[in-house]
């Protein structure tokens, strides 16, 4: 019987770059106002416009049926991902129609929502007056901590000798 | 007769299962999450639960601790992910500290689930399923740990996907 040699040598670097699809399709942004600011949604008082707006949770309360959030408005980058690099703008409210866990959707945490406003209400930062702008939220997305670079290098080596 | 050598070069991080042993008895353990005990419907099953403490508790002969529930890994300890398995409530014989078993320290338990109680979240009820705890395992605040790498001969670098492109056809 034939003895067949095999030397196999083998060497790889896999590089894999991956950057983060955003959470909500082109299509489910067909109806929305992509322009609108928290600010502005204030001046006018803003009613059923459908607007996707991120930021981080400042707060977070569990209600009879709802969640809500208070969350400081940061611009989106082009991954629909709050841009904490750029300055924040105005706070505005959150109400989720259902159960959330807190614990998770906890202060400090980044979220990209997207739904209808329902208009401004007032409130007050510590003793300050406040206008907040309403968002009633359709889906609330939330972002894994850290993980900022958008992009992963994985890199492998291997040496294999089959004979 | 074929002759195999296989060389990998590697820098690899191994942790090896060692679940506490006050947590390795009194199993098998059912698959029930908290969020399925809910129902009220898994009375009785023995369970291994664990997560990050909400709230200790001290009664005057039992410490009872709320807890969001995270799925356990090989070790039984939580995994700190952003799916929470939903809050239980688990009681335990004798007196915890409060001061060291405090909010946000992970924490895993075994016992038998005793039903549901109403409780608020806020203003939300929410129907958190009651253990009874015969064993607490507190874990270690996690660290900052520098892993020191190491050359691990059987470290095979294209696990889990098996595309080997030295193998056999």
């Amino acid at each position: 019987m034939r003895i067949r040699h095999y030397i196999v040598v083998f060497m790889v670097a896999a590089l894999s770059a991956c950057a983060t699809t955003p959470p909500y399709s082109e299509e489910m942004l067909r109806a929305v106002n992509l322009t609108m600011t928290p600010e502005q949604a204030v001046q006018e008082n803003a009613r059923d416009v459908q607007v996707m707006w991120g930021g981080v949770i400042i707060k977070a309360a569990n209600t009879s049926d709802h969640t809500d959030f208070t969350v400081l408005f940061y611009p989106l980058d082009n991954a629909q991902r709050p841009d904490l690099n750029q300055k924040p703008r105005s706070r505005f409210l959150v109400r989720y129609p259902g159960y959330l866990e807190t614990m998770v959707y906890a202060p400090g945490r980044e979220v990209t929502i997207l739904g209808a406003l329902q208009g401004s209400e007032e409130g007050k930062v510590g003793d300050a007056a406040y206008t907040f702008s309403v968002l009633k939220a359709d889906k609330v997305y939330l972002w894994p901590i850290g993980d900022d670079s958008r992009v992963h290098f994985g890199v492998g080596v291997g040496i294999g000798v089959h004979m | 007769m074929l002759r195999f050598i296989f060389a990998a070069v590697v820098l690899a991080l191994n942790g090896c299962a060692m679940i506490p042993s006050e947590l390795s008895t009194g199993g098998p353990f059912a698959a029930t999450t908290p969020l399925q005990a809910q129902s009220g419907s898994h009375e009785g099953e023995r369970v291994r639960w664990g997560g990050v403490i909400i709230r200790a508790t001290t009664e005057s002969n039992r410490t009872c601790f709320e807890v969001m529930g995270l799925s356990l890994d090989s070790d039984a300890a939580p995994e700190a992910n952003d799916q929470s398995l939903g809050r239980f409530i688990a009681c335990a014989k004798g007196f915890y500290e409060p001061a060291l078993y405090a909010a946000g320290r992970e924490i895993t338990f075994t016992g038998r689930i005793e039903g549901t109680e109403q409780q608020k979240i806020g203003e939300y009820l929410y129907a958190f399923p009651r253990l009874t705890a015969d064993a607490v395992h507190l874990w270690p605040k996690r660290r900052n740990i520098v892993y020191v790498p190491y050359y691990d001969p059987f470290w095979d670098p294209f696990w889990p996907y098996y595309y080997h492109p030295y193998r056999h056809r």
